[in-house]
This record gives structure tokens, sequence and C-alpha cells, in this order.
């Protein structure tokens, strides 16, 4: 190499710095971004392979149905392959002392077993191990933040399993914060108890456990993890072997224990069969007896008793006779009496009647007695009146004596008297008067003498009357007499019968009474006996029972040993390897994607970079015609002026990989492993490990890419001779382009439009360059932007629009809906919930009939699919359609049905079991994967109800504070084990999500280089061979602007295809990617958000407008003295 | 007064401690219509004549007057303008943008001016009418010089200044061009600074700038200019 030829070189660079650096650049750019992507990988997994080593993380996991003893410890540790084995504990519990129940998995913290190492030791972070009873170490990604010195309370039962018994306290304090190599991801696995998920997982001291056996087994492989990667094929080879010969350690130690425990165990409880068998034949013996007993008795008694009562049964017809015939004679008696006085009553008619007809004819008589007497009493009147007359006739002066002699007559006159006195006082008066009132007196005389006739007649008439009627009264009188002595002796005889009748009723009533005593009596002795049978017999049931109880008690006992024994049922070891860990094998997948990822991106730097390359050193070697020319003439050979050339290529090539290599290597593994990290807990940091492989390929690439352009370009310099070299290159013709055939549309077009457009087409590897590279930046943002959209749509979608509830309340065990009641009651009449569901959801797997998915898989069963509908929304993701259960099939979640190829109507088989069921519609989920089915779909499917355990509610108005009182409040009751709240995932997504954005940060900034790069070179070049094009347009006058339009345009159409060509390149890049590093359980988003298309052009827009920029102030810088100068 | 007047113009270049005069303290006058020609050897400083009355670059110390605007004093924009409208501009190596036609090339200028010539009238008058739609690539170097003068006069300048236009063509070329240029500043009046190192063109020019180390030695009336059929070199 000549000195001169070197000076040259230096000095080219020197004078050509912004081109040198821009090769430099784009080279840094493509090499650093590939190798330092591709360097992540081999990072993270160094890293895991340190961290698994620092923590002696078990090659191992032993579990087995009934635990291990130390037998069996000694078995495993001198199995062929094995190492070191430390026997342990762990427990799945719940706790309710947080504010949200959680599933915990209590480990025993590590500890040195026999001579061995640690096993899987843990990073405490915060605090201390727990070394005595009542501590504990909560890992950190402890959800509800215990702090140490906190207390943590364990329920004494999970589900049906009693855990105070298995642990010595519930009681512990915080003590410690650790993380374990066994838990390395967010996933903490599955249970058997609670939800069956676990939440979180704790070290408790060894002595804690209350356990007989160790229930699990860590051993290591005694190979060195130096010497074999745990991410190799002959890592897995030896798991492989070893993991056969722990099976024939099993074999032999399952053997040993059903030899030992189960046979012995079986004898046991056979004896004890028998034994309660022939105690159970005496004792129902004996009670047999006492039975026969008590039976001889009571029929004993029966007969007694129902002698005594023929007795007095016979009695009472007796009497019941007497009464009978006593009640005849009465109503004989009642008959007699009412003839007698029947006869008494018609012979007293007649007499009546009689007495009736004598009374008249009396009365008659009667009459005729006061005709008589008034007949009487008229002679008397008359005579009186008589005299009575006389004297009022009397003459004056007539003498006293005569007066009173006659009023002395008139006062004696009587009936008998009057004719007598009235003839004396006639007789006197003639006397004093001589006879002048004799006439007076005849006359009245001659009246009484009639009355005295009638009188006398009816006198003769009446003692004529009387004299008929006395006989008649006289035979009345007798008849009376008569009847009265016959009603009297018939009296008399009523009388004496109604004595023997009521004699007779007395005695019946006597004989009655002496009945009812006896009977009395009777029903004393039957109380009696009665009484003293139940007695006897209450004894012999209470015996019974007693024996009974005694028995199933004993049988009980029996049974659950029997239960217990078979419950073991097939004495299993279970060997786990690594894989099994929650989120090993993920991390190793997760790797695997990074650099999938890191395979695609860098092309296009490096395609980028070939451009680049192309570009600058052909416009470089056509500078330095004339100066090939010279040292061609000047004798140099070709090889040496290529060799110039080459030398710039590739010392800038050499520059930028250095470069690239020492600002990328260090840099972006450790961006990427950030992100990643929020993901796992592992060490905080990681140690770069080249990969080498990726290293050279790039510097080959990148020098081959540089040197291959070049040396192309030089070949075609060089066929020209140094003559031809040495005058001035004309220029290269321009040259009508098919646009201008559109003559009207092109006649419009300035100056510099045309130009444009020429050269556009005129210049065809920087529009190459420049569309790719432009491409290439805005589908980068567009990706990245495109993966922001993806990922929070994962977060925005399910948990707004798919997932409505907010709340999740597990109950104590898994049970029929009907026995839900009560909580659902309770969630119903809760203001702060307005809808709830109740599932019940189990892990699966699921598979068609061409693939199978093992994981994390849910099968969701709604109890009432109109509710259910109401909290997660089922629809087509495209046409927004929604779905709805029925009982003929399942609803899968798209990724399910994708992962397992199926489509609407295919079959899809549910579990270990594979039952059989039609996929009735796919719908839109992005996190985890789900079968839905109505609980009649199950029930057709399983042929018996689901088991409930969850319920989904959707509460109102849900912050922090409603939380926490609902937390309290629904951890109150006794049927609820857990209560957690979609907010805390959203939150942990979210922070995921955060930790992706560095991610699309670093993919939007490197985008942004690679257009700042392509632009400012294209620019460059446009700049430099256009030199005295610009100074022209100076000289006649352009203003600046105009000036840098001339310019600018060619780089904003550029631009502008460019953006477009991105735009599709990006969604094709986007879909690429988002497949890539995709997990199993989750879905990303589907679509790129127009916005993201916007920001994408906008961004890459501004780039181009920043160098623009830059590039004004070098048009500016244009000496116009350049116009002057002749051609090169 | 004169169209053109440089008064008393140093123009200095400073290499570290040593100062150069490009141009030394010149003065000169040149009167409208007139065709000038500054003649001089390499270096004697007339491109920075041309540069500094062409607004392309700016004299350390002076005045330049071109129609009664003193230049030295103008800011970045007016020289803009200053070049846009009242200068024409003939390079020594036609300066044509590749890429644009003739009749394009000539529009770069039409485009910006505020009263220009119609473009093909332009071409026209330099006789290139024909060959309006080719590229410069396709044209001769005279034809390119033409479009070029063109391009300078179809924006009505009031000062045409050429930069060696003969410098890049043959005898013939050469002569047809300066016959171009004479004719041109005969029937339209148009003032010619004509900057060049050949002494057989100064016959033809109404004035001669004889400049020498920066420094004018010779600024004379050619009484009776020649017409430039007649001159021979």
């Amino acid at each position: 190499m000549k000195k001169a030829l070197f000076k040259n070189t230096f000095r080219e660079i020197k004078n050509t710095k912004a081109r040198f650096i821009s090769i430099m650049m784009i080279v840094a750019l493509g090499v650093g971004f590939f190798v330092g992507v591709k360097s992540t990988a081999p990072s993270m997994e160094q890293m895991a392979i340190d961290y698994y080593e620092e923590t002696n993380l078990m090659d191992f996991r032993l579990i087995s149905t009934v635990g291990f003893d130390e037998d069996d410890v000694k078995a495993v540790e001198n199995t062929s392959g094995i190492n070191d084995v430390s026997p342990s504990y762990f427990l799945d519990v719940s706790t309710t002392s947080g504010d949200t129940g959680k599933t915990i998995r209590l480990l025993g913290a590590p500890s040195k077993y026999a001579d061995s190492d640690i096993i899987n030791d843990t990073l405490v972070i915060e605090g201390r191990m727990p070394t005595k009873d009542g501590e504990i170490a909560i890992e950190c990604n402890d959800f509800s933040k215990y702090k140490i010195g906190d207390k943590l309370t364990i329920d004494e039962k999970v589900g049906d399993t009693d855990i105070k018994g298995q642990l010595s306290t519930l009681e512990y304090e915080v003590v410690g914060i650790v993380k374990s190599p066994m838990y390395i991801s967010i996933e903490r696995g599955t249970t058997t108890v609670g939800n069956g998920k676990i939440d979180e997982f704790a070290y408790i001291a060894e002595s804690n456990f209350e356990l007989e056996r160790y229930t699990v087994m860590y051993a290591t492989l005694d190979t060195s993890k130096k010497a074999v990667s745990p991410f190799s094929e002959e890592y897995e080879k030896l798991i492989d072997d070893v993991t056969d010969n722990l099976e024939l350690t099993a074999d032999v130690r399952v053997e040993a224990f059903t030899g030992e425990n189960i046979d012995e165990a079986q004898k046991k409880i056979d004896d004890g069969k028998k034994e309660l068998e022939e105690e159970k034949a005496k004792v129902e013996k004996e009670l047999a007896d006492a039975k026969a007993e008590i039976e001889k008795g009571e029929k004993e008694y029966e007969s007694e008793i129902s002698t005594a009562q023929a007795q007095i049964d016979s009695a009472q017809a007796e009497i019941q006779k007497g009464r009978e015939e006593l009640s005849a004679g009465k109503s004989e008696y009642e008959k007699s009496v009412a003839v007698f006085n029947d006869e008494i009553n018609s012979a007293k008619e007649k007499l009546d009647e009689g007495y009736a007809q004598f009374e008249s004819a009396y009365a008659q008589i009667d009459n005729l007695k006061t005709t008589k007497s008034q007949l009487e009493a008229e002679k008397v009147t008359a005579a009186t009146v008589t005299i009575n007359g006389i004297i009022s006739t009397l003459p004056q002066g007539t003498s006293q004596e005569v007066l009173d002699t006659l009023n002395a007559y008139a006062v004696s006159i009587t009936t008998e008297n009057a004719v007598a006195v009235l003839n004396e006082a006639k007789a006197y008066l003639s006397s004093v008067f001589y006879g002048a009132y004799d006439q007076a007196f005849d006359m009245a005389l001659a009246g009484i003498a009639q009355l005295d006739e009638n009188i006398t007649k009816l006198s003769d008439t009446i003692a004529l009357s009387e004299e008929k009627l006395l006989p008649v009264k006289e035979e009345l009188d007798k008849g009376y007499a008569e009847l009265n002595a016959k009603e009297q002796e018939g009296l008399a005889a009523l009388e004496l019968a109604l004595a023997q009748l009521d004699e007779a009723e007395e005695k019946l009533n006597t004989a009655s009474a002496t009945l009812g005593n006896s009977r009395a009596e009777l029903l004393d002795a039957k109380a009696d006996g009665k009484k003293q049978l139940e007695d006897a017999k209450k004894k012999y049931e209470k015996g019974k029972k007693e024996a009974e109880e005694e028995f199933s008690k004993a049988e009980k006992e029996l049974s659950d040993a029997q239960k217990e024994l078979d419950d073991l049922g097939e004495i299993k070891w279970m060997i786990f390897n690594r894989d099994d860990n929650p989120g090993y094998s993920g991390f190793v997948d997760n790797t695997g994607r990074v650099d999938a990822v890191a395979s695609v991106f860098p092309m296009f730097f490096l395609l980028v970079a070939m451009l680049v390359c192309l570009t600058t050193m052909t416009r470089l070697v056509e500078e330095k015609r004339t100066e090939i020319g010279t040292f061609k003439a000047l004798g140099y050979s070709d090889r040496s002026i290529t060799f110039k050339f080459v030398f710039y290529a590739c010392s800038a090539a050499f520059l930028g990989c250095v470069l690239g290599c020492v600002s990328c290597i260090p840099t972006l593994p450790r961006v990427i492993y950030n992100a990643y990290s929020m993901l796992y807990n592992m060490e905080d940091s990681i140690d770069i490990v080249v990969d080498k492989m990726s290293l050279v390929l790039a510097l080959l690439a990148a020098f081959a890419c540089c040197a291959l352009v070049t040396l192309f370009v030089c070949y075609k310099n060089l066929l020209h001779k140094p003559a031809s070299l040495m005058r001035p290159k004309t220029p290269k013709a321009g040259k009508r382009i098919l646009m201008e055939r559109i003559t009207p549309l092109w006649n419009r077009f300035n100056f510099s439009s045309k130009v444009t457009f020429r050269n556009l087409f005129r210049y065809k590897s920087r529009l190459f360059m420049t569309a790719i590279g432009i491409a290439g930046c805005t589908a980068l943002m567009l990706t990245a932007f495109g993966l922001y959209n993806s990922i929070n749509d994962v977060c925005d979608i399910q948990f707004k629009e798919l997932c409505k509830y907010n709340t999740i309340i597990v109950t104590d065990k898994e049970k029929p809906a009907g026995e839900m009641g009560e909580l659902l009651k309770a969630i119903d009449n809760d203001d702060r919930f307005v809808s709830s569901a109740l599932v019940s959801q189990k892990s699966i797997s699921v598979s068609s009939d061409k693939e199978s998915v093992n994981s994390d898989v849910y099968l969701s069963v709604a109890q009432n699919p109109e509710d259910f509908e109401k909290l997660i929304t089922l629809r087509n993701r495209v046409t927004k359609e929604e779905l709805s259960l029925s009982n003929t099939g399942a609803v899968i979640t798209e990724k399910l049905a994708k992962m397992l190829s199926l489509k609407v109507g295919d079959t899809v088989y549910i579990g270990e079991e594979k039952k059989e069921t039609t996929v009735l519609g796919i719908t839109e989920n992005y996190v985890y994967n789900y079968v839905y089915m109505s609980e009649e779909a199950y029930e057709n499917v399983y042929g018996e109800k689901p088991l409930y355990s969850t319920v989904y509610a959707e509460a109102d108005d849900l912050n922090v504070d409603v939380e926490k009182e609902l937390g309290s409040d629904y951890l109150k009751r006794e049927d609820v084990t857990a209560i957690s709240f979609t907010s805390t995932i959203i939150k942990d997504f979210k922070d995921m999500i955060g930790s992706m954005n560095m991610v699309v940060l670093v993919m939007i900034i490197s985008a942004g280089a690679l257009a700042i790069v392509v632009l400012y070179n294209l620019t460059n070049i446009n700049l430099a061979e256009r030199n005295r094009e610009i100074a022209t347009i100076k000289v006649l006058g352009f203003y600046h602007k105009e000036t840098s339009a001339f310019v600018y345009r060619e780089n904003i159409i550029l631009t502008i295809i460019g953006i477009l060509f991105g735009l599709i390149l990006g969604i094709w890049l986007w879909d690429f990617v988002v497949k890539t590093i995709e997990m199993d359980t989750v879905m990303f988003g589907k679509s790129i958000h127009a916005i993201s298309f916007v920001l994408a052009a906008v961004l890459t827009g501004v780039f181009s407008l920043v160098v623009n920029f830059i590039m004004f102030f070098k048009i500016k810088a244009i000496n116009m003295v350049e116009s002057l100068k002749s051609i090169e | 007064m004169s169209l053109v007047e440089f008064k008393n113009v140093y123009k200095q270049y400073k290499m570290g401690e040593v100062t150069i005069n490009a141009v030394d303290g010149i003065s000169f006058n040149i009167e409208e219509g007139e065709f000038a020609v500054v003649v001089g050897s390499s270096g004697a400083g007339k491109t920075t004549v041309l540069n500094i009355l062409g607004g392309m670059d700016s004299a350390t110390k002076g005045e330049v007057f071109v129609d009664n605007k003193n230049i030295t004093k103008l800011n970045d924009k007016s020289l803009i303008d200053y070049r846009r409208f009242d200068i024409g501009f003939v390079f020594q190596f036609y300066n044509l943008i590749p890429n644009l036609t003739a009749k394009e090339n000539v529009e770069l200028a039409t485009q910006i001016s505020k009263n220009p010539l119609d473009c093909e009238t332009a071409l026209e008058s330099v006789g290139l009418i024909e060959r309006k739609d080719n590229f410069p690539a396709q044209l001769s170097g005279g034809e390119q010089q033409r479009v070029s003068i063109a391009r300078a006069l179809a924006k009505r300048p009031k000062l045409l200044l050429c930069d060696e236009p003969t410098g890049a063509l043959d005898y013939n070329t050469g002569k047809a061009i300066l016959k171009l240029l004479q004719n041109t500043c005969r029937e339209e009046k148009m003032t010619v600074v004509l900057i060049t190192h050949n002494q057989a063109i100064t016959p033809m020019a109404d004035r001669v700038i004889r400049m020498k180390s920066g420094k004018v030695i010779e600024n004379r009336i050619n009484e009776n200019p020649m017409n430039v059929d007649d001159i021979e070199w």
C-alpha cells in the first residue's frame, strides 16, 4: 500500500464525513440491533442457568399419593443419576385475613437434609427466612402487600379439609419477603382446594407441619449444569434417563409401602370386621331373648286384661238387660197409670154429666123459689103499700094512735101474716072509721089473695120438682163415692208398682256403680301392665340402639379405615421435572420468541445499509472519476485504486460495527429483559452473553455488502480507459418520463416539479433506498404502535367489553346450585351489586380431532345462561354478532378454536374423558382459554349437574373503598373463601403492558434512527450531486425557500411513497410479530387502531421534516461560486 | 449617473495572518447600454468583480452602485431580489439543468421574473426555437450556451453578466455567441458585462476594463467598437 494512497483515503474520509458517517451509522444500526436483540435470548438463558445454579433448582420433584418416609428418601438418593435429595412438606391452605381471601401454598423452608446441599434455595429480598414456629416468609409478588411484622392467619379449614390438625399453629408473623426459583413467572400453578388456583406461595419452618410423612421430595441430577445446559437436548435426555431410573425406584418403594402398610392395614380392618361380626351376633342374640320375654309378658298381659274385660262386659250386659227390663216395667206402669186415669176420668165425666143435669134442674127450682120469694115480697110490699097508702089518705087529725097502730101494722107485715095484719088493720080501722077504708083493704086483700094463690101454685111446683130431684142426687152422690173408692184402690196399686220399679232401679244403679269400680280397677291394672311393658321395651330399645350405635361406630371406623385405604387407590409416585414448574417452559419459549423477532427486524437494517452503501459509494466513485483516471494514468494497479474505495467503505462498516456492538449489545438485551422481567421473578439484571454466531454473521453481512457494493461500482468505472475517465462524465441525459405524455397535467407543473419527477425515475437505486428505508421506518413504527394496540386491547376489550363482572366470589367448596341459595340471595339483595351469575369453573384439557391443548383452558359452566351473558359478552369478534349458550353444545374462545383448528359445528372433546360436544360458536376473548357451557349442556355431556364454586358479580361504582367494604363483608361469611376484583388483574396487566411499552419505545427510536440516517444520506448525496444545479438556481435569484423546495420535493414524494409502502409492510410485520410473541394464554388484539396508522405516518413525516430542516442550512450554505467551476 | 459604479472596492481574504486583497481598491463605472469587457489574466481579480457585481459575493470595503442601488449594503433577501430581477447571468459552462429541456430551462428564469419575455421568443432570439424540447445533453456546447443566454435574457435583466461565455467553446461557436451578445446589446439596448482573459475580444467592446493583481489598470471607452465578425484571434 502506497503511502500517498493512504493519505488520500484518509483525506477523502475527512472531506466526506457526512457520507462516511451515514454508512457507519446504518451499519451500526443494522449490526447493533441484530446482534443486540440476538444476544438477548442467550443472555436471558444464561441468566436463567446461573440463577437456577445459584439457587440449586431441583431437577426432579417427586410427589406420592401417600407421602414419603426416610426409606423412600434413601432409595431416591441411591438411584443412579441422582445427586442430592431433599424431602420437604407443602400444604395448600386459604387465608381470609387480608383484604381478599386467597389460596396459599405453604412450603417448608428449604433446609439442609443430611449431607446434601439445600435444594430450591430462596432469594431473600427483605427480612429473613422463617426459623421457628409461627414465622412465615411471603413471596415478593404478594398481592395483598403484607409487610414484615404483619400478622397472617390461616383458615382452620379449606373446603372440607381440616388444616388445624396439620399445622402446629395458624397464626403467623411475616418475617421475610422472598422469591423462589420454582416460581419464576406470575403463574402459581393449580391445587385441588378453593377455586383450583394457587394465588401465592409462602414458606414456613418445616417444624410447623404436623404431618407424619413428607409430602414432597426434591432431587438434583449428579451432572453439573455447567457441563450440561438445562436448556439443551442433552439435559432433556438425561432427565428422561433418570426419570426411568426413578420410576424403577418408585415401583420398588410403592411395593414396599403396599407390603408394610396397606396389607397390614387391610388385615387389621378385616380382623376388626370379623370381631365386630361376632360381637354383633352375640349382642343380637341377647337382644332377641329380651325381646321374646317382652313379647311373652305382653301376651300374658293381653289375656289377663281381656278376661277381666270380658267379665266387665257381661256384667255390663246384665245391667243393661236389667235396665231394659226396668224401663219396660216403667213404661208398662206408665201405661196402666194412663188406663187407670182414663177409666176414672170417664167415670167421673159421666158422673159430672149427671151432676150437671141435676144442677140445671136444681137451678130451675131455684128460679121458681126466687119467683116465689119475689111474689112473697110483692105480697109484703103490697100490704105495706096498702097500709102506707091508707095512712096517707087518713084525714087530718086522725089520732096518733091510729097512725102508730097503722105504722106498727105496716112494719109488722110479713108474708105469712100479711092477710092477717091487713085484716086486723081493716078491722081496726073499720073500727075507728067505721069501715071507710074497708074497701081499700079488701082490694088489697084481693090482690094478696091472688098472690097467695100464685105462691101456693109455685110452692106446689117446687115441692114437686124437689121431690123428683132428690133420688137423682142420691144416686149421683153414691156414684161419686164409688168412684172415689175405686180411684183410691187403683192409686194404691200403682204406688205399689212404682215402689217396686224404684227398688229395681236402685239395685241396677248399685250394680252399675260396682261395675264402674271394677272397670277403673281394670284400667289401672292395664295402664300399670302397659307401663311395665313399655319400660321393658324402652330398656330393650335403648339397649338395642346403644348396641347398634356402638356397632355402626365401629363399622364406620372400619369403613373409614377401609375408605382411607381405598382412597389411597393405586399407590403412585409422580415424578415431575422442571418443565412442570409454573412458568418454567414459558420462559424458554419467550426467549425463543425474542429470537424470532430478532431475526426479522435487522433484515431491514441490513438491506437499507446495503442500499445506503451502494448509493454513497456510487456517488463517491463517480466524484473521484478523474482521480481514478489520474491514478490509473500514473500506473497504479486497479487493485490499489479499488482498495481505496473498499477501504473507505469497509472502515466505515468496521467503525459502524464497533459502534453498533458497543452501543446496542450492552443495552438492548437489558431493555428487552427489563420488559420481560416484569413477568418473571428472577435476577433483576442479566449478564450479556453475546451471540457469537450472530455477531460474525452480522459483521460478515455488513462487510460483505459494503465491500461487494464498492467493488461493483469501482469495477464499472475501472473498465474505462484513463483518458475517458479524466474527461468529465457526460451527465446522465435527461429523459422523458411517462408522466409527460399527460400533457395537460405536465404543463401545469412548474420546473421544480418536473425536475423532481424526472429525478425520481432517473436515480432508481436512490428511489429504492429511500422508499425501503422510509417504508422500513414506517413499518417498524406501525408494528410498534400496532403491538401497543394489540396488547392494550387485551386489557381494554377483555375487561371493559367482554368481562363485565368486576368481582369474583369463591365459595368454601364446590357444591350443587341448590346449596348456594343463601349466598346468592345475599348477593341479590346487596344494592352494591348490579347483577351476578353462578359459575362452575375448572381447569381442563381440550382436544379436537387434530390437536389438543392441555393447559390454561377453563371449562366455565353457567347455571343461568341469561345472567351469565349479562356478565360475559359472547360475540363474534369481526361481526360483533352476539352469541348465546344453549343446551346443544359449547361456545369456545377464539384462541382455543385456532389452536385446535375448530370451526362452528365441529366436535370438541372435553377433559381427560374426552366427552364429546359440538362447537356452537366461537367468541371473542383475549385472556385465557374458555369452554363455555350452559348447565343443561353440561348435563347432556356429563350426565350430571355441575358443582359450583364461583360467583361472578358486577358491582356499581367499584372503587378501592367499596372493594374493601365488600371484601370484609363477604369474607365474614362461612360460605365464602375468597373475593377478588378484576381491578387487581387489570392493574397487573397494565403493569405488564407498561413494560412492553419500553420495547415499543426502542422500536420507535430505532425506526426513527433508520429514517433519519436514510433521509440524511439521501439528501446529502442529492445535494452533493446537484451542487452546481443548486448554485446555479441561486445565482438565478431563487429564494432559499424555493431552492430548498427544489431539493425537498423529491424527499417528500419519496417519503410519501415510503410511508404508503411501509404501512402495508407494517401490517404484515405486525401480524408476524404478534403471532410470534403471542402466548397460549393470551390472544393479542387483532387490529391496529387507525390512530396508529396516522401516528406511524406522521412520525415518519416528522423525521423526514427534521432531516429536511437540518438540510436547509446545508442548502443555504452552498456557495454560488460553485456554479462557476467547471464540471468535474 | 452610470448604471454600474464601483467606488474604491476591496475584497479581502484572510488566510491566517496574511490578508490577501483579491480586489484592491478598484473604482470604475459602466454606462447603460454599453458592452463592457473586463479583461485580465488568471488571478487578476476579474471573477471577484463578477461575483460582487452578480450579487454572489460581497465586497469587504467600498461601494458598488447598480442603477443607483448600493448593492454592498443589501441584506441577503434583497441581494436575492437583486439577482432575481436585475441580473442575467451567462456561465462559462452554461449551467443548464440537465433534467430540464431547453424551453424548461428558460422557464426556470421566466417563472421567477416579474415581467419576463415569452420563453419561446427568447429561444427564437437565440435561434434555437426548433430545439426547445431537447435536453441539454442532446445539444452542442454552442447551443447550450445559447439556451443559457436565452435564459438570462428572458428575465429582462438590467445587466447581463457573462463569465467567459466562449471559454468552453470552439472558435467559431465562440464567435457566434459573442455576436449574439453584441447584437443583443445593440438591438435590445442591454448592458452587457463580459469577463474574459482573452485580449482579442476587447476590440468589440464599448468599454474595456483591464485588471491586474486586483487593480484596474485601464478603463477606456472604445470609440469604434468592431463587429465580432471582423475580429480574429
